[in-house]
């Protein structure tokens, strides 16, 4: 079996743990992982989080999921060589000032995320982490890639109880956030956070940013109006108590909020949003929708 | 040993053993694979036979709209329900199939049942429903299931099933993002098609120091760990798989073979668990018999071997499908289904001649001709397992002799396992009779 150093070889490092490489006349990305703990032992062996991380990314073929070609372990060190993205390739991709110049560029994002995302959950896969940090874009082709899985597990129909403790809290969606500890979620998860992507693309600014699960729900409510039993049966049962809702609020007009989206776009955006998750759209119909006609 | 299943296997009906593509089979082969194709529910323009077009996503308005129509125009025109299919919806609400004139007689038998008629899209754009939007919505919520299982007849009327005889066993999930219903059958299909890849071959044959029973004595054992630990039972499924994969491409020595055993579920437990077992807590369970240092050693080494593919269709997948399919179930007949699953996999042969998928519907199979629930195959079955009887009978036939041999065995995990009255007790039952089976 070849090692490392003879399987790869001319490295660049682009960050801390990231390396570019060379095998033949291809390059490729290395993301070097330790499974050493805090203390510098490996006390309880590899990651779980790793563990789920390869296993489901050994299962894809998408051209917009960033594709791992090999594992190699080397003494406490995982190495996990991906495929190469060049320098066009920007991480964090709401940050990009080209990312706003063209009004269908947006749309062919949103797409490709969507379309990602259906991909996914019917492969019994949920993201769980999905937010601009984690994909890439290149501008000048318009290809996206989603990138870092490290949140993502599979999934059984009927779900099971998973971790609620999981995604950047800005793209938590209101069951996730209303749980508190019980930990049923499922795929309108995602849904969620592609609709508060899809704000943020429109905004400029994160949709909600409130630092804590509470006042976050609050932003949420404000934008969306505070679900009661008939926009969101069982809601009452869910969050325990009505305290936790704070005051009654009606949605606002999401026409004024967001004047830069026709009619078909508000109608997608307001289905992502949907408080209730039964009610939410699947990724696989939000892709269908009338708003990415001509995509 | 490789003589008798030889001889097992053409008596039974296996997967086709020397062909199967293995995970574990390095890189090359993998590139051929199938990947899923473009997923949606949008119907083609030639409709779903029965005069039933759909052109565009099944929303809620659209839903309610279809229903709204149809029963409008059930009020205006009784006499042309009449001559078409029809669907009677019961008292919860799942429609049935029937044809116009069932419903016919069923009307001078019993009281009147709400009868709804779909007509097409085109029939949809002359005549507006009557309804306002949100009594349309209201009403959508309410018939959603109705609906589904509307859909699910056509679709199924259109493959030429008997649609008197078909249960959606989705139907009652629609409204429940928890049951992912919408990529339920993307799932399945996904299972169905890369189950063989994680499928083993015979590999007693390149174990020059472990046999069948050894194999056996493990797998008892991990049972008895796993229920200790009270794990997901997705991870003994995942454990087992692990196991088996990985002795197909590694001779282990006989004192290593509980190592192999500790590791693979360590791996498990980390890949489904929410909280797993720590190194230190299989050590223990082992009665110290190997040090951390080993079983860290042994879950790379596993994990390298099997390429880290652990995302595999396991018989569990498919049980809990199954199980479903298998209407009315309870809880009695699910213990049964996995009590005789669970003594499948511990048995060699069973395990390595029959893909997951099999194993699981003979176990249900089995489970219903043991606990007499008849018909004991039924189109729903048929349907969602795509097995027949005659398929699954030589797999069930071994299972229901496993469970008539489990009281005296020495390996008794199972056995006591399912004795405990929280699973309904079903290794006490008496397991099915042959002609039973042969009957079915």
């Amino acid at each position: 079996m070849l090692t490392l150093r003879e399987k790869y070889y001319d490295f660049d490092q682009i960050s801390s743990k990231v390396f570019k490489c060379r095998r033949d006349d291809q390059f490729f990305t290395m993301k070097i992982v330790s499974i050493l703990n805090e203390e510098n032992q490996a006390n309880n062996g590899v990651p779980y989080w790793i563990i789920r991380e390869i296993s489901i990314l050994k299962e894809l073929d998408h051209i917009n999921i960033v594709r791992l070609i090999d594992v190699m372990t080397d003494g406490p060190d995982l190495f996990l060589v991906f495929e190469y993205l060049d320098n066009e390739f920007q991480a964090d991709f709401l940050k990009n000032p080209k990312m706003f110049m063209y009004p269908q560029m947006k749309k062919e994002f949103l797409y490709q995320i969507l379309n990602t995302v259906a991909y996914l959950h019917a492969r019994k896969i949920l993201l769980r982490d999905l937010r601009p940090e984690n994909i890439l874009v290149n501008v000048r082709t318009q290809v996206l890639k989603i990138a870092l899985f490290g949140a993502a597990r599979t999934f059984e129909a009927p779900l099971e109880a998973y971790s609620s403790s999981v995604g950047c809290l800005s793209y938590r969606s209101p069951e996730v956030l209303f749980q508190f500890g019980c930990e049923k979620y499922s795929t309108p998860n995602d849904v969620w956070a592609v609709g508060c992507i899809f704000g943020e693309m429109l905004l400029h600014r994160p949709l909600f940013s409130g630092p804590s699960d509470v006042e976050l729900l609050d932003e949420i409510f404000t934008l969306l109006g505070t679900p009661t039993e008939e926009t969101w049966p069982g809601v009452t049962s869910i969050c325990g108590t009505c305290a936790l809702m704070g005051p009654p609020q009606q949605p606002k007009d999401l026409a004024k909020e967001f004047p830069m989206l026709n009619p078909d776009g508000l109608d997608l955006l307001s289905k992502m949003l949907c408080l209730c998750p039964n009610y939410r759209i699947s990724a696989e119909d939000a892709v269908k929708h009338p708003y990415f006609k001509g995509v | 040993m490789a003589a008798r299943l030889e001889q097992q296997q053409q008596q039974q009906q296996p997967i086709n053993v020397g062909e199967v593509k293995q995970k574990n089979m390095g890189g090359e082969g993998r590139n051929n694979r199938r990947v899923l194709q473009d997923i949606g529910n949008l119907v083609g323009k030639q409709g779903h036979g029965n005069g039933i077009n759909l052109s565009k996503p099944v929303t809620r308005n659209f839903r309610a709209q279809l229903l709204a129509n149809a029963q409008e125009k059930n009020k205006k025109s009784s006499t042309e329900a009449n001559n078409g299919a029809v669907v009677a919806t019961d008292g919860d609400g799942v429609g049935n199939f029937v044809p116009a004139r069932k419903v016919e007689a069923a009307k001078k038998t019993k009281e009147e049942p709400e009868v709804i008629v779909i007509s097409s899209d085109d029939e949809s754009e002359e005549k507006p429903a009557a309804k306002g939007k949100k009594e349309r919505e209201k009403s959508a919520r309410k018939n959603a299931k109705a609906f589904s299982s509307v859909l699910s007849a056509r679709s199924k009327a259109a493959c030429g099933l008997p649609r008197d005889l078909l249960v959606s066993i989705d139907a009652t999930d629609m409204d429940n993002e928890l049951a992912a219903a919408e990529y339920i059958d993307d799932i399945y299909k996904f299972y169905k098609e890369t189950e063989e890849e994680g499928c083993v071959h015979d590999y007693m044959g390149s174990q020059p120091d472990i046999n069948a029973k050894m194999r056996s004595i493990l797998v008892d054992w991990l049972i008895e760990v796993h229920r200790k630990f009270e794990l997901m039972p997705e991870t003994l499924y995942l454990t087992l798989n692990i196991v088996d994969r990985f002795l197909s491409v590694k001779a282990v020595p006989r004192r290593e073979l509980q190592l192999v055993g500790i590791s693979s579920m360590l791996i498990a437990s980390k890949y489904e668990e929410i909280w797993a077992p720590e190194v230190n807590d299989f050590e223990c369970i082992s009665d110290n018999a190997y040090v951390s240092q080993q079983v860290l050693m042994m879950e790379k080494t596993i994990l390298r071997k099997l390429e880290w593919y652990l995302t595999v269709p396991t018989p569990y997948h498919f049980l809990v499908r199954y199980i479903k399919a298998s209407t009315p179930s309870d809880k009695e007949m699910e213990n049964m289904v996995f009590f005789l699953a669970e003594l499948g996999l511990m048995h060699y042969p069973t395990a390595i001649l029959y893909r997951p998928s099999l194993i699981a519907a003979a176990a249900v199979f089995a489970a219903r001709c043991t606990l007499g629930r008849s018909p004991f195959w039924t189109s729903t079955l048929k349907h969602y397992t795509g097995y027949s009887e005659e398929q699954l009978r030589d797999c069930a036939k071994i299972m229901v002799n496993l469970h008539a041999a489990a009281p005296g065995s020495k390996l008794r995990a199972v056995y006591k396992k399912f004795c405990n009255s929280d699973l309904s007790a079903v290794a006490l039952l008496s397991p099915a009779k042959e002609n039973c089976l042969e009957q079915a």
